[in-house]
């Protein structure tokens, strides 16, 4: 009788051992370094940038607006040497950062095959990343400040002021008109497209307010 | 038949095999010892034997070089058959071995069994105690991974904390300057050979004591032990209800040592070995050393104890509890033998207990430690940016540029080593949370020179407006000497 | 009877042998003894400086004001040190002229301290020891700043005196 159930025992346990992968064996060595776009997202900006690339205090990157605006080689840029003058550092092993090329590479592809969409311009001309030619106007930039923005970004409106010193010390000309042009649709901010009132701002207008903020900051 | 019963005969006449079992296995013990509180200390051994078992079977395969042996465990784990699962049994193994040799010596003081007249038990299972540690240190070493190498680096800096000898110490510990080539074959050298060697001498007296000196019968409270009569009233049990080991008192030794090897084996199969991680490559620095468990009440206690007090804990408080367990039958070694007349035993265990318990939760979990990529994996939660004007939501950046984040938790993401920061607000006015930040205070450093004033004011804006809905900020006190001016940037100028 | 005890008294040849080889045995262990504490305790008897200059490469490869990790191979290696003898530490660069290259290992208990180049803190994984960007403690139990190793350039290259694992006792 014991020694039936002893080879019983022992069967089950032969079985156990043939018949499947035990749950303890370890798996084969996966790579050091993540490669994918998910992980190294998540890992390296989610941080500022929200967990799905909005909604945190940083720039929205999960946007088909803001990922038709900034052309791939700036964006590509912007992480390998980070910008000066706002929170944003440097990624690139080459700038003292954590990431290889081909992380960096990863991270600017999945952005643009995951968060990429075609946009309707309504008609406006999709405004140059970086500023040209167009010379600002205070004056002008003022009285648009006052039409376009101040509604929402008036002292205790919605948004808050733009006008302090703090934050204008912590912001940058492109990172003012990159916000003017694609705005935050997570947080509730309008673009370029109805930020006049309904229609288009045209490239002076951009223009003018950057002038007319950075303006403000250097007076002060 | 004959023939065979006349060469038993001739073999027993030779080898005195009769004799042998008579006085090892036959040997008389008292019924009451035939308890299943008694059954750890064959468990133990029974663990070491595996160990040396499956230890020599992994020495068929393991290289002991700093150059090889990442590569033969990876070996072991995914080509050599059976091989993860040797590992495994040897990894468990140990473990099994630490948890019940515990179990052991808590029955052993419990039950008085290491006073008069078996002190020398207690004392060379004390040095079984520190030599199977010494096994469990130097067996993490033969994990030759990241943990590995920087828990060697950890043992050769506690090393170089001893006055006057600790940079010689140090370069016998690692066999060299720095951890390299001779270090590992010196830690196989101890794990392999020396240190067993010394278990196996140490065992082989502890049994001989046991057999000699009896074994300790169940306590009776009431009976405490007296040098004069003991010896007389010991034979008085053997001679009334006195019952050979074998086969009438080591059943219970037999299931439970049934079920240890099946708890091994299960253990194995289920959870597996444990690592190899990372390769020992040093200048890896993107790394979080956690010695295994036997050590993290130690690895915690290092993390929570005030600076003065490292020394203390690291040479003077081991060498006093050393001497103590070694003192304790010579202290103690007459009187109440059962727990039930000895609270003080019973509390010390409990407590000791409790302390290491907690210790090791406290080393598994490190609040202590920075999350080193909060900053840049833990997002703000969503009610922390919505709504916040243009200067609150570049305070928000400033907090995770500046890796506030892998020191303090938004919304229960984040390192734990200072406060969290959801209701700081209600906590310090404004010019509190600017003085924090820039002077620093205690275990947090200054931010003065890494902060410019913009940054202060949108960081502390930030942070004013972190207060649960509907409680109000902290109000600044009416004192005058807690006056500072409003304008940041003097104040940022004054404190720095 | 009376013999038998004057012979116990009497030195014998039986004595003399034993106390002879008792004699000649403590001479021959310690012959034997003798190279083999030398041998395992060699660090207490040899005192060599194992530490030799070492180029971290060119100067270039540290931009100013920055600090950032460089790796150099033990001065002293065997063929079988593998990946052990390559060695992290941390080069700061303040301007042209002037740097500061210290240990990776945490003064507290020797663990790799990290470099945060925007709060400009070195943090500890272990215990969380903190440090400033000039090696100077910041926070938690370190009980000093981090070890800085001696440098000096030569030929457009610095160079760090290393080749040992810096503790307490002995700070490179």
């Amino acid at each position: 009788m014991s020694l039936a159930r002893g080879s019983a025992v022992v069967l089950v346990w032969v079985v156990l051992l043939a018949g499947c992968e035990p749950w303890g064996k370890p798996a084969a060595p996966q790579k050091e370094i993540a490669e994918d776009f998910q992980t190294l997202f998540r890992e390296n900006c989610s941080g500022c940038h929200g967990e799905d690339g909005r909604g945190g205090p940083g720039r929205i990157l999960n946007d088909g607006l803001y990922l038709a605006f900034i052309p791939k080689a700036s964006l590509r840029k912007v992480i390998e040497e980070g910008r000066k003058g706002t929170a944003m550092p440097a990624w690139a092993r080459s700038e003292g950062g954590p990431l290889t090329e081909e992380q960096i590479s990863v991270l600017v592809d999945g952005m643009e095959k995951n968060w990429a969409k075609k946009v309707n311009l309504r008609g406006a001309a999709l405004p140059a990343y970086e500023a040209g030619a167009v010379t600002g106007d205070e004056m002008r930039g003022n009285k648009l400040y006052l039409r376009d923005c101040f509604a929402c970004h008036a002292k205790g409106g919605i948004a808050g002021p733009l006008t302090e010193p703090a934050y204008l010390a912590l912001t940058t000309k492109q990172n003012l008109r990159t916000s003017i042009v694609v705005g935050r649709p997570d947080l509730g901010m309008p673009d370029y497209r109805v930020l006049n009132r309904g229609r288009p701002l045209s490239e002076q207008d951009i223009a003018d307010l950057v002038t007319y903020l950075m303006g403000k900051a250097a007076s002060k | 038949m004959n023939t065979l019963r006349k060469a038993a005969v001739w073999l027993d006449d030779r080898l005195h095999l009769t004799a042998l079992y008579a006085s090892t296995a036959g040997h008389e013990v008292p019924k009451s010892a035939g308890s299943w509180f008694y059954v750890f200390g064959s468990a133990t051994l029974l663990c070491f034997v595996i160990q040396i078992i499956t230890g020599a079977c992994l020495a068929f395969v393991y290289i002991p070089s700093t150059n090889e042996a990442f590569t033969s465990l990876q070996y072991l784990n995914h080509a050599q058959f059976w091989g993860w699962y040797l590992r495994a049994v040897h990894n468990w193994g140990s473990n099994f071995m630490v948890a019940i040799m515990t179990l052991h010596m808590i029955q052993v003081f419990l039950f008085g069994a290491y006073k008069y007249p078996r002190e020398l038990t207690w004392v060379s299972g004390i040095f079984l105690l520190v030599s199977t540690l010494a096994m469990a240190f130097t067996g993490q070493v033969m994990r030759f991974d990241q943990d590995a190498y920087w828990g060697l680096t950890i043992g050769a800096s506690i090393t170089g904390r001893v006055p006057l000898i600790g940079a010689q110490l140090v370069h016998l510990l690692l066999a060299g300057p720095i951890i390299a080539g001779e270090t590992l074959s010196r830690f196989f050298t101890l794990h392999v050979f020396i240190i067993p060697g010394l278990i196996i001498a140490i065992v082989s007296m502890h049994l001989r004591l046991v057999l000699t000196k009896g074994i300790n019968e169940y306590p009776k409270p009431g009976h405490p032990v007296h040098r004069g009569t003991y010896d007389a009233e010991y034979a008085e049990i053997l001679r009334k209800e006195g019952v050979p080991f074998v086969p009438h008192a080591i059943g219970k030794d037999l299931i439970f040592a049934a079920l240890v090897i099946v708890g091994i084996l299960g253990c194995a199969l289920v959870f597996g070995p444990k690592g190899p991680g990372g390769p020992p490559n040093p200048t890896i620095v993107d790394t979080n050393p956690r010695p295994d468990f036997y050590f993290l009440s130690i690895f915690a206690a290092l993390a929570l104890l005030p600076d003065w007090m490292e020394v203390l804990i690291l040479f003077v408080a081991p060498a006093l509890i050393l001497i103590f367990l070694l003192a304790l039958p010579f202290i103690s070694g007459t009187g109440e033998k059962s727990a039930t007349r000895r609270p003080v035993a019973v509390l010390s265990v409990v407590l000791i207990m409790l302390v290491i318990g907690v210790l090791t939760y406290m080393g598994e979990t490190s609040p202590w430690s920075p999350h080193m990529s909060a900053w840049s994996g833990n997002s703000i939660p969503a009610r922390y940016v919505k709504g916040r004007t243009p200067l609150q939501l570049r305070g928000a950046l400033v907090f995770q540029n500046k890796q506030c984040r892998n020191c303090h938790a938004l919304g229960g993401e984040g390192g734990e080593r200072g406060p969290a920061l959801d209701a700081v607000a209600t906590r310090l006015t404004r010019d509190e949370m600017v003085r924090q930040v820039i002077q620093g205070s205690g275990n947090m450093p200054a931010y003065g020179k890494k902060l410019s004033p913009a940054e202060v004011e949108a960081l502390v804006s930030f942070m004013e407006t972190l207060h649960p809905p509907g409680v109000p900020g902290a109000r600044p006190s009416d004192k005058p000497q807690n006056k500072l001016p409003r304008d940041i940037a003097s104040l940022h100028h004054r404190l720095r | 009877m009376s013999g038998e005890n004057e012979q116990d008294k009497q030195p014998s040849r039986r004595d003399w042998l034993f106390k002879a080889g008792v004699a000649l045995n403590v001479a021959a262990g310690l012959a034997l003894a003798v190279p083999l504490i030398g041998f395992v305790f060699a660090s207490f008897v040899e005192r060599k400086d194992p530490r030799d200059w070492i180029s971290l490469g060119e100067l270039e490869n540290f931009p100013e004001k920055s600090t950032r990790i460089a790796t150099y191979r033990n001065p002293y290696t065997r063929p079988w040190d593998g990946q052990t003898a390559d060695i992290p530490c941390w080069v700061r660069r303040i301007d042209k002229e002037r740097f500061q290259v210290f240990a990776i290992n945490c003064t507290h208990l020797g663990c790799p301290v990290r470099w945060f180049e925007q709060s400009g803190l070195f943090l500890c994984p272990c215990h969380g020891g903190a440090y400033y960007e000039d090696g100077t403690r910041a926070a938690g139990p370190p009980p000093r700043g981090l070890f800085q190793y001696d440098h000096k350039i030569e030929k457009g290259q610095l160079w760090v005196k290393g080749g040992e694992m810096p503790t307490l006792s002995n700070p490179v």
